[in-house]
């Protein structure tokens, strides 16, 4: 059979293609893993406690209640890296179309805004009627992060990769330094700006798991990554997976050694230990981790033909709607979980409550995707 | 409207009222049962513990109460709420030393076989499982899981003592306690 002749534009409606339905994809595989995480939470109630680099931290008795944690630990690194990706390919595209560095900036104050007045008032009240108790007056959580951190990223959107790939690894690097090692742990002072900023923890007055610059290293490395997916997908996705292997390399690494890049030291030496780094706040170990991980499946993604991108529909619909969804899931799960469960149920028995979740969000992303879809591009709903 | 667009306009109903339909008989089919099994966390809360007074740094479980120098009461947490206690200490001396304390505080006249050895983050502990009564408890017999290790200066012990029906009923979580609590104990570090 004779190759067609190559048509650039036929090619770049390809590329483009393939690019958004990588991130969108991906964006939507971890969507769910997070649901599944607050479904535990929620309605199971078997949620992990602690996991804070300083603090309490779960070991595990059980493979399965362990694996149902791990793999939701793709989320929240994976939301900042899409984040900065979606940032860099909005920022490309808005300046095609003439926006100035100002208005897209402007853009991006708005939406960080945004993001964090809903966690402050719509999203902490979900926290508050945990079944488990809450107890915390103003709670910094992750759209707190990603709304701070989309603040301060977009002012780099102009920086060139290779500098956005510096900074990204000096707050890699950095950010252990700021914490202060384990002989020190009981002197550690969580004041505000600390808490906000670096060292998650805190009072029953503020609390955070999720302080702005230690998450904003994967901000930074999105933008890169979108820098590369703009200029040549083809090549960005080939990136995606050498480097998701170099950094689950490096992770082997850091864990094996079990010193610098741990912030705390492994709880011992079984397998579920070793795969178990500190998320709060992410560790070099904990970002490299679920980093390589998110990677490979960008890369996996991109390399769907139609009838596997077809069977992929939901994850789309899901990934393009992150904000509903985060936003509608919170309530839903803590509403099944009264209904059906009001003292939890076992990690097997919360699975289907998992996927009912998901099969009720489902028609209600799809229709605000589409909705969203034919709004003109200064409409508001383009903060949401 | 033609065929065409009919079609879609059905396949998009489809797409959205089936799952929504799907899920409201899930919903009550869920409301209908009455108990859900609620099984058990999985998971177990450690945290960090610091004693300047011996000179040691390692984990207990969280919402312990630390009841001696040496000794947290933990019984409030605990599956059932039975009795467990988690000792870590360090005693300056030999080895033998601390086997000779052992002796001392419980009815053995000489400790069992080792039941295995351990590395842990900063030392290689042997390991001991056994039923004994303590002197200063009285006439109750006890679960305890004991592990010794030493240094040039000083003799390492973590024992956790339970009741052997306790012990029975979760040994998986008592034997992951005690896994985690002999692997984190180390000398203090200095401040850094």
């Amino acid at each position: 059979m004779s190759e067609q002749p190559a048509n650039p534009i036929v090619d770049t409606l390809r590329q483009k293609g393939s690019r958004l339905f990588a991130v969108d994809a991906l964006r939507g595989l971890i969507i769910i893993f997070m649901a599944l995480d607050h479904a535990n939470y929620f309605v199971a109630q078997k949620h992990p406690p602690g996991e804070i680099w300083d603090g309490v931290y779960p070991v595990y008795t059980s493979t399965l209640a362990f694996l149902t944690r791990w793999v939701t630990h793709l989320a929240a690194p994976g939301f900042f890296l899409l984040m900065g990706v979606g940032m860099m390919l909005f920022a490309r595209s808005r300046r095609e179309r003439g926006w100035s560095r100002w208005a897209i900036i402007r853009h991006f104050l708005i939406r960080g805004a945004v993001l964090v007045g809903l966690q402050l008032l719509i999203v902490n009240r979900a926290w508050e009627l945990s079944p488990q108790g809450w107890g915390v007056e103003i709670y910094i959580g992750v759209l707190c992060a990603l709304g701070g951190t989309m603040i301060l990223s977009s002012l780099l959107l102009w920086l060139k990769p290779v500098y956005l790939l510096g900074l990204a690894l000096a707050l890699l690097v950095g950010i252990e330094f700021l914490h202060p090692g384990l002989g020190m742990w009981n002197q550690v002072q969580h004041d505000p700006v600390n808490v906000i900023l670096l060292r998650p923890g805190g009072t029953p007055a503020l609390y955070s798991f999720y302080p702005m610059l230690p998450w904003l290293e994967l901000v930074v490395f999105g933008l890169a990554v979108g820098s590369w997916l703009r200029d040549d997908p083809r090549k960005a996705f080939s990136r995606a997976w050498k480097l998701g292997l170099v950094f689950l390399l490096a992770f082997g690494i850091v864990r094996v050694f079990d010193g610098y890049g741990n912030i705390r030291p492994r709880m011992s030496d079984s397998w579920i230990d070793f795969l178990n780094p500190v998320k709060y706040p992410p560790s070099m170990a904990f970002t490299l981790m679920t980093t390589g991980v998110n990677l490979i499946f960008l890369w996996l993604f991109s390399l769907a033909g139609e009838r596997v991108r077809r069977v992929l529909t939901p994850l789309v619909v899901f990934g393009k709607t992150p904000l509903l969804f985060y936003v509608l899931h919170l309530f839903l799960y803590l509403g099944i979980g009264y209904l059906v469960a009001p003292r939890g149920t076992s990690i097997p028995i919360m699975y289907p409550f998992w996927l009912l979740g998901l099969l009720i969000l489902f028609p209600l992303c799809y229709a605000y995707g589409r909705f969203k879809q034919r709004q003109p591009v200064g409409s508001l709903l383009s903060f949401l | 409207m033609t065929m065409r667009s009919m079609r879609t306009m059905r396949e998009r109903l489809r797409l959205v009222v089936a799952p929504l339909v799907l899920a409201a008989l899930v919903l009550a089919a869920a409301g209908c049962s009455f108990a859900l099994p609620e099984g058990e966390s999985g998971s177990i809360p450690l945290m960090p513990v610091f004693n300047e007074e011996l000179g040691i740094q390692g984990v207990v479980l969280a919402g312990c109460s630390r009841e001696d120098a040496d000794s947290h009461d933990c019984s409030s947490v605990t599956p059932d709420e039975g009795v467990l206690q988690i000792v870590q200490a360090r005693i300056p001396g030999s080895l033998d030393d601390l086997v000779g304390l052992v002796m001392e505080s419980t009815a053995l006249s000489q400790l069992p076989e080792a039941s295995g050895r351990y590395k842990g983050s900063a030392f290689t502990w042997d390991l001991y499982g056994f039923e004994t009564q303590l002197k200063d408890v009285g006439p109750v017999t006890l679960r305890v899981d004991l592990a010794l290790a030493e240094d040039d200066a000083a003799g390492y012990l973590v024992a956790i003592v339970t009741l052997p029906d306790d012990y029975e009923s979760h040994a998986t979580w008592y034997d992951t306690v005690f896994t985690h609590v002999v692997y984190a104990l180390a000398p203090l570090e200095e401040d850094v």
